[in-house]
């Protein structure tokens, strides 16, 4: 068995062009989204706690560098796939930016009471 | 189970009488043998394992060590590529344990409708990955025209640096639309060489080992007899796509993970989303 360390260091050039699985065996990052939390669920004897597959895909994905990299240079278009997000996500998000509104409002409101505006 | 030191853990269902030779692979317990478990025309993929490794508490340990789960995911890959030598093969989630081999049948008599279903919409059928990398800095680096590197030398430095900062943003922007633009075409393209296609997320860089950005992540569902068309399509996507540095990568087939889900089932996991984030 490899080890948790890819053998391909970052300091080594990426292979290019239409490359399989390399190094022997499937990329640990494509095993692991297909096994860990898809596939069909039947609830066997042993329950293992699903929370705790979760929790540590949602581990390995908040270590997702990628995701700021991809954010930083505007590739944002996946983060609003629905199914990825959840609906109810964006409901909550529209709920917090309108909430977010109204306190500027509020606190525009008050900057003018106070005679001052800063000026950057 | 208290007493209990053998399990019976489940890789995967395919039709009966379409279970591959599996005897050169290992196990996610290397020290029993893969065997099958028959009933209702469906054979369920299982071996034993020990309850002191994947008993619930044992489970519950094993799953935060991250080298114990690639061991077992790997193998639990291994046996699911071998099934793809049948028609059709349901992947289960990693780690669907049974107490005996009577339950696990039992588990077939109750399933059985869902896993036909599932078997029926799957046959001939297999997933493709595919991704596409860049480098931004790579995809910022503006095109070479030499008359414009050496150009006003003259200016004041707070002019230049401002004239530098402008650019910047400028190759960084372009960059981000070139990006976004090749990741639709991709998508777009390959959909369109798919009986089903899903966005997944990017991948963290630990564990697949690139430094550079992950464009795009799409998983296909793709009929045997397309696969060659889809490689082909795939190879003429990285062919357009590699002169401004975006390399493109496929791998497969892989048994169906991600196409094994109704869309009513995805359904429920939209509406459990929220639950997980809280």
């Amino acid at each position: 068995m490899s080890d948790l360390v890819p053998s391909r260091s970052g300091a080594e050039p990426v292979s290019s062009g239409l490359a399989g699985p390399s190094d022997g065996g499937a990329n640990l990052a494509d095993v692991l989204e297909r096994v860990l939390d898809k596939g069909i669920v039947i609830v066997g004897d042993i329950r293992v706690n699903l929370l705790d597959i979760e929790l540590l895909t949602i581990k390995l994905r908040l270590v997702i560098a990628g995701v700021d990299t991809a954010r930083r240079i505007g590739i944002t278009w996946w983060e609003h796939d629905p199914w990825l997000t959840g609906e109810e996500d964006a409901g909550e998000r529209r709920a917090l930016s309108e909430r977010v509104r109204r306190l500027e409002r509020q606190l525009g409101s008050a900057e003018q009471e106070g005679g001052r505006t800063d000026d950057g | 189970m208290a007493d209990q030191t053998f399990a019976w853990y489940v890789y995967c269902v395919v039709p009966a009488a379409q279970v591959p030779p599996l005897d050169d692979l290992a196990a996610v317990d290397p020290g029993f043998p893969l065997e099958s478990v028959t009933a209702r025309g469906l054979s369920a993929v299982t071996s034993r394992v020990r309850v002191a490794d994947f008993g619930e508490d044992a489970l519950r340990r094993n799953l935060e060590d991250l080298a114990w789960v690639e061991r077992t995911a790997r193998a639990h890959d291994a046996v699911l590529t071998r099934t793809l030598a049948a028609d059709a093969v349901v992947p289960l989630r990693l780690c669907t344990i049974f107490a005996d081999a009577d339950h696990v049948r039992a588990m077939l008599e109750r399933e059985h409708e869902r896993l036909h279903d599932v078997l029926g919409r799957l046959r001939g059928r297999t997933e493709w990955s595919v991704k596409a990398h860049a480098d931004p800095r790579r995809l910022e680096r503006p095109a070479p025209e030499p008359g414009v590197a050496g150009a006003a030398p003259e200016q004041t430095p707070g002019r230049a640096f401002f004239a530098r900062k402008q650019t910047d943003r400028e190759l960084r922007e372009r960059a981000a639309s070139l990006a976004t633009a090749a990741a639709q075409d991709i998508h777009d393209d390959l959909r369109a060489q798919a009986v089903e296609a899903l966005l997944l997320a990017p991948q963290d860089p630990a564990l697949s080992g690139r430094t550079d950005t992950m464009l795009l992540n799409g998983a296909y569902l793709v009929e045997r007899d397309r696969e060659p068309a889809f490689e082909a399509a795939v190879a003429r996507l990285a062919a357009r796509h590699g002169e401004s540095g975006i390399e493109v990568d496929v791998s497969g087939p892989w048994a169906p993970y991600n196409f094994v889900a109704t869309d009513e089932d995805r359904d429920e996991r939209r509406a459990t989303a929220p639950a997980r984030s809280a």
